[in-house]
């Protein structure tokens, strides 16, 4: 498990978007759980050039293209 | 084969020649699904007038003019985010009580127009993610194998069902894992087809570009024969691919002479070392395609975690998407592992989720290169037997990263099939991948695996049945 990375103020102000009404005691379970996620987006930042694109990109439907 | 639950392909055929009636076959079902549901928890909702009836007319139609298709007059089930017209479909949330949809999904009605007969929908977690969870309207399916241990998930009751011959064959959806895990923990084969095969048109999104919809059924063959009245173009879901549909059956029998396995060691060597049970069934289908004729090679890819990280973003920030607005409107009917997911949505950045779309496309290439050179790719399916359903750690999907989401991630097909049993008597499984679009040869690989193991002769110890010979 991580250490929790961020206080409850930060928790709270990331969590407060979602409606949920949460506890001292949860906030404080999704800080542990945070840990993992700025873990992993770590991972996802390469050295890759501005140029590189995301997976997901816009297309015409074929019938579209094809007027 | 068990000497008590036919295979869909066994039915099939006697079906077609007048030897079983699909009444009989339908009450059997039925039958064993009075025994056994008790314990299992697989249905959602048992439409048993609705087999019936299906039952009687595929019987007549078949009467009058043969059968339409091998799953004319076959007994199946949906997992129940897929919507089926007139018939409850709750996604296993308490937001969506009493939602009855007005129409079939494209995959429920592709089912339908093959003939089959629809027995129910199926257990799943909530919106088809988080379980197990015990704080819901419905309980958790069990498995058959052991009714204390988990079945997986999200298609849980799938898995179950079909394990324990409720139904011969089901329906799951796959957005990191969700048929192939409950396939490897059940004992039985599930395939996430490639990303745009099988319509998602009518089912409840998951993560918009990581579902998939596919079949979970007890062999490979049996995938195969639902897949082919499953796949094909359907312009109400953006992602559906217009091309044309092969003959999934034709080249099962061919084995796997000529065929080339690349085997990602490192996966389950050192990114996730799996259970000696688990390591001992890659070994074994190593060997086996090797005496079959095959060429075993090792391929490389980037690290598990890579492609586990990429595909924890795009899932979570557009599940959070998916349902913010029940989010916000009645949080407090989630279940408490459903929370914890849309949560994780409010913890990423759209950084975050545009990095990772970035990183997606550096890993289907990587991927889309390592299996140029090969026909298929074997991993492991699950990285050891079912645990406790009680002990499903709640981080899960955080700690840990899991075999099959790197395929949703590419959109590539894979399959899991039972490769085994762990020292708990319990299921494990390997898993195949292929490239886009390369089905046949997936199957056709899985096929000769199965042919060439003990795996499907034995039925979960639950249902009384003599092991075949």
């Amino acid at each position: 498990m991580p250490t929790p990375i961020a206080s409850e103020a930060e928790m709270s102000a990331l969590l407060a978007r979602t409606g949920f009404q949460l506890t001292p005691e949860q906030i404080a379970e999704y800080a542990q759980a945070y840990g993992y996620i700025v873990e992993m987006s770590a991972r996802i930042r390469g050295e890759r050039s501005y140029m590189a694109e995301p997976a997901h990109v816009f297309g015409f439907p074929n019938e579209e293209a094809a007027r | 084969m068990s000497t008590d639950i036919l295979t869909i392909a066994e039915a099939a055929a006697l079906i077609s020649a007048g030897k079983l009636s699909p009444v009989e076959l339908t009450e059997a079902c039925l039958a064993r699904v009075k025994v056994f549901e008790p314990e299992l928890h697989a249905f959602v909702t048992l439409t048993e007038e609705r087999a019936r009836a299906d039952a009687r007319r595929a019987e007549a139609e078949i009467r009058a003019s043969g059968p339409k298709s091998p799953l004319h007059g076959i007994p199946i089930g949906l997992k129940d985010i897929i919507d089926t017209k007139g018939i409850l479909t709750t996604c296993q949330s308490a937001h969506n009580i009493g939602n009855v949809p007005g129409k079939d999904a494209a995959s429920a009605a592709a089912l339908d127009a093959a003939g089959t007969v629809l027995m129910g929908k199926l257990t799943t977690h909530e919106f088809a993610d988080g379980g197990p969870s015990f704080d819901l309207p419905w309980p958790p399916a069990r498995n058959p194998w052991d009714t204390q241990r988990f079945t997986a998930g999200s298609s849980s009751g799938t898995g179950a069902a079909v394990a324990a011959g409720l139904v011969l064959g089901g329906l799951g959806t796959d957005t990191g894992g969700s048929i192939r895990g409950p396939a490897a923990l059940c004992g039985i084969v599930g395939l996430k087809p490639t990303y745009g095969l099988v319509s998602r048109a009518g089912v409840a999104p998951a993560a918009y570009s990581l579902d998939h919809i596919g079949p979970m059924a007890w062999t490979t063959e049996d995938c195969a024969l639902m897949l082919q009245a499953l796949a094909g173009h359907d312009p109400a879901d953006p992602a559906s691919a217009d091309r044309p549909v092969p003959d999934y059956t034709a080249g099962l029998a061919k084995g796997a002479k000529g065929l080339k396995i690349g085997v990602l060691q490192r996966w389950h060597e050192s990114d996730r070392p799996v259970a000696p049970a688990v390591q001992a069934g890659i070994d074994a289908a190593i060997a086996a395609y090797r005496s079959l004729g095959a060429e075993v090679v090792e391929i490389k890819l980037s690290a598990l975690q890579e492609y586990t990280a990429a595909g924890f973003f795009i899932a979570t920030v557009e599940r959070g998407a998916a349902y913010e607005r029940m989010m916000l409107k009645n949080p407090e009917k989630f279940g408490q592992r459903y929370r914890d997911r849309l949560v994780f949505a409010a913890l990423c950045t759209g950084m975050d989720y545009v990095q990772a779309l970035r990183r997606r496309r550096e890993l289907i290439a990587e991927m889309t290169a390592a299996m140029a050179g090969v026909d298929v790719v074997l991993t492991a399916g699950n990285p050891d037997e079912a645990p406790p359903i009680d002990q499903v750690p709640r981080w899960d999907n955080l700690d840990k990263p899991n075999f099959t989401m790197a395929f949703n991630l590419t959109g590539m097909p894979a399959i899991c099939v039972p490769s085994g049993f762990g020292p708990n008597g319990l299921p494990v499984s390997i898993q195949l991948a292929a490239r886009p679009f390369g089905e046949a040869v997936l199957l056709q690989a899985a096929h000769a695996f199965e042919k060439a193991t003990p795996w499907r002769q034995r039925r979960p110890a639950m249902l009384g049945l003599a092991e075949a010979a």
